[in-house]
């Protein structure tokens, strides 16, 4: 995954694209603060903890797309993900109580072993991917992903797959609203009668 | 060179959220004891006296201060935060209740790096940009900081391991959430009024009377209720409106703790109030006054004028906060999502339509 940010540092001498590519301390330090929330998510015994380790996770993330010469994916990375999407998490978490002990405790190896073959599936994917796609590196040259280039290209080439995605988002929140809306019907009743 | 100059103005960007932050904190005192026909603090630095004739001009500076209340809020309220018990309810970690104010507060002076504090200036040749990150999306960082604040207030409720900060809590989040979506259009709004996302260039661009203001009248009034909203203070402060859950979030935190949160709430407060004479009231611009451009005293005199406008803004939002009575849950909720996001989305509409027809 994060191997083509590293040979991208290389490729910057070749064309003129400004701040694309991270420092290598920052890089490492980072990668280690990355993987370390990720495995932190899954296996810390709080749910809480998990969502904090979620956020810091992804504000990470943020601070390599800000590396990576996009102040801007970084800040709606932030906005969007560690903003608004997690606090939704953390809201339920807050208010579920769930202890998960209970169901962990008697086969934890097993669970852990399981996480750990996928972990390491995943991984070796994602190695794979990035030394057999020789354009990988090439395509964060090409492309400065300021502002401007990132709406033109959504609005002109990724027309369809934004509108898609905009369809499914309104799919499913319609069905939220449909979903409460059932929910609290006797409850608007007992309140306009109060009332 | 550069870098020496970034090194102070880190130094200067701190010390300009600490003192916007605690000169709120003096002025919602004693302009909270004017409004309510009381004295308020007033005790601090009446005890100094002396026969000694080279002390008695100190004292008498002292004293003065001591009356204005600048002593108690200054000095002796944070020295009573830090020397008090720091209570920890039973069954919390340490970390995680400790970790709550920072969060509440550490973003919110991160935002501070990205405001442009004057016009550029030139000195011994070489051009400076007073602002700490000049990075292409200001406000957009803004608002990404703005939003991790929410977490340190929903972490602080729930380390609180109590009902009433649990309920503070969410209500807190809740508030802040359905804010923010008009908060963020309306920043959109600005961002295509003037076709940049930079707030140096923003500010720029008004140059000449073409002020925010004139240009977006309702988008001021909705960012202005959006962010007091968002600073959970003014007649928005139902997460912790007292009378019903008792301080809120911030229940069972004490001495320094406490005091942080009133600091980031205050230095929230600066960075709002920041982004309106940026946005809206031409950041540095005099009225009717052309300063000349690269000169270190036009740089001076643009940092006075934007300094004033800011204080003006955070003075004005403590008097609502101190002048208006508490909203009633729905009717927050209503006025959010009913009234202020349909309004911010029409004039976007509208303005997107003025700018490419």
């Amino acid at each position: 995954m994060f191997l083509p940010l590293i040979s991208s540092v290389k490729l910057s001498n070749v064309e003129p694209v400004t701040h694309i590519g991270v420092p290598l301390p920052i890089f490492v330090i980072f990668a280690i603060l990355l993987v370390s929330t990720a495995l932190g998510v899954i296996l810390s015994r709080q749910l809480i903890h998990s969502v904090l380790f979620l956020v810091t996770n992804l504000l990470g993330v943020a601070v390599f797309y800000a590396f990576l010469g996009s102040p801007f994916l970084a800040s709606v990375q932030v906005t969007l993900y560690a903003g608004a999407v997690v606090v939704l998490f953390l809201f339920i978490v807050m208010l579920l109580n769930i202890k998960f002990d209970d169901f962990l405790n008697k086969s934890a190896v097993f669970y852990y072993s399981l996480f750990a073959i996928v972990f390491l599936l995943a991984y070796l994917i994602l190695v794979n991917l990035t030394f057999s796609d020789p354009n990988s590196p090439k395509v964060l040259a090409r492309f400065t992903p300021t502002t401007r280039e990132i709406g033109e290209k959504l609005f002109t080439i990724y027309a369809l797959p934004f509108e898609i995605s905009s369809l499914v988002l309104l799919v499913a929140m319609v069905a939220a609203v449909m979903l409460t809306k059932k929910k609290n019907k006797k409850h608007n009743i007992t309140l306009k009668k109060t009332s | 060179m550069q870098l020496a100059f970034t090194f102070i103005l880190a130094a200067v960007v701190l010390n300009i959220t600490l003192s916007i932050a605690s000169f709120c904190t003096w002025f919602e005192r004693k302009g909270s004891a004017l409004i309510q026909n009381r004295v308020g603090a007033n005790r601090a630095g009446s005890f100094f006296y002396t026969d000694n004739l080279l002390l008695k001009p100190v004292l008498f500076v002292l004293r003065i201060l001591g009356i204005l209340g600048v002593i108690n809020t200054l000095f002796c309220d944070s020295v009573k935060g830090i020397t008090k018990e720091d209570f920890l309810p039973t069954g919390v970690s340490q970390f995680m209740h400790s970790l709550g104010p920072f969060i509440a507060v550490f973003p919110i002076f991160l935002a501070f790096s990205v405001l442009p504090l004057a016009p550029d200036f030139t000195l011994l040749g070489q051009v400076f940009r007073p602002q700490l990150v000049p990075v292409e999306t200001g406000v957009l960082f803004v608002l990404a900081m703005g939003s991790i604040a929410v977490y340190g207030v929903a972490l602080s409720g729930w380390t609180g391991n109590n009902k009433y900060s649990l309920l503070g809590a969410l209500r807190a989040s809740a508030q802040m959430i359905s804010y923010e979506l008009a908060l963020g259009i309306s920043f959109v709004t600005m961002i295509v009024t003037y076709d940049t996302m930079n707030l140096y260039r923003m500010v720029e661009a008004q140059q000449g009377g073409y002020w925010g203001i004139f240009l977006q009248p309702i988008n001021f009034v909705v960012l202005f209720i959006a962010g007091m909203a968002e600073t959970k203070r003014g007649p928005f402060d139902l997460p912790e409106s007292e009378s019903e859950i008792v301080a809120g979030y911030f229940t069972e935190y004490s001495g320094m703790k406490f005091l942080i949160f009133w600091l980031g709430e205050f230095a929230e407060i600066g960075l709002f109030s920041f982004l309106l004479a940026l946005m809206f009231f031409g950041g540095w611009n005099l009225p009717f006054i052309e300063l000349p451009k690269l000169t270190w005293w036009s740089s001076l005199i643009g940092h006075g004028v934007l300094i004033t406008k800011v204080l003006f803004f955070c003075m004005l939002q403590i008097v609502i906060r101190w002048s208006l009575p508490r909203f009633r849950y729905d009717h927050l909720m209503n006025l959010g999502w009913k009234y202020l996001l349909p309004l911010s989305l029409i004039n976007l509409l509208v303005t997107a339509f003025v700018i490419v027809f």
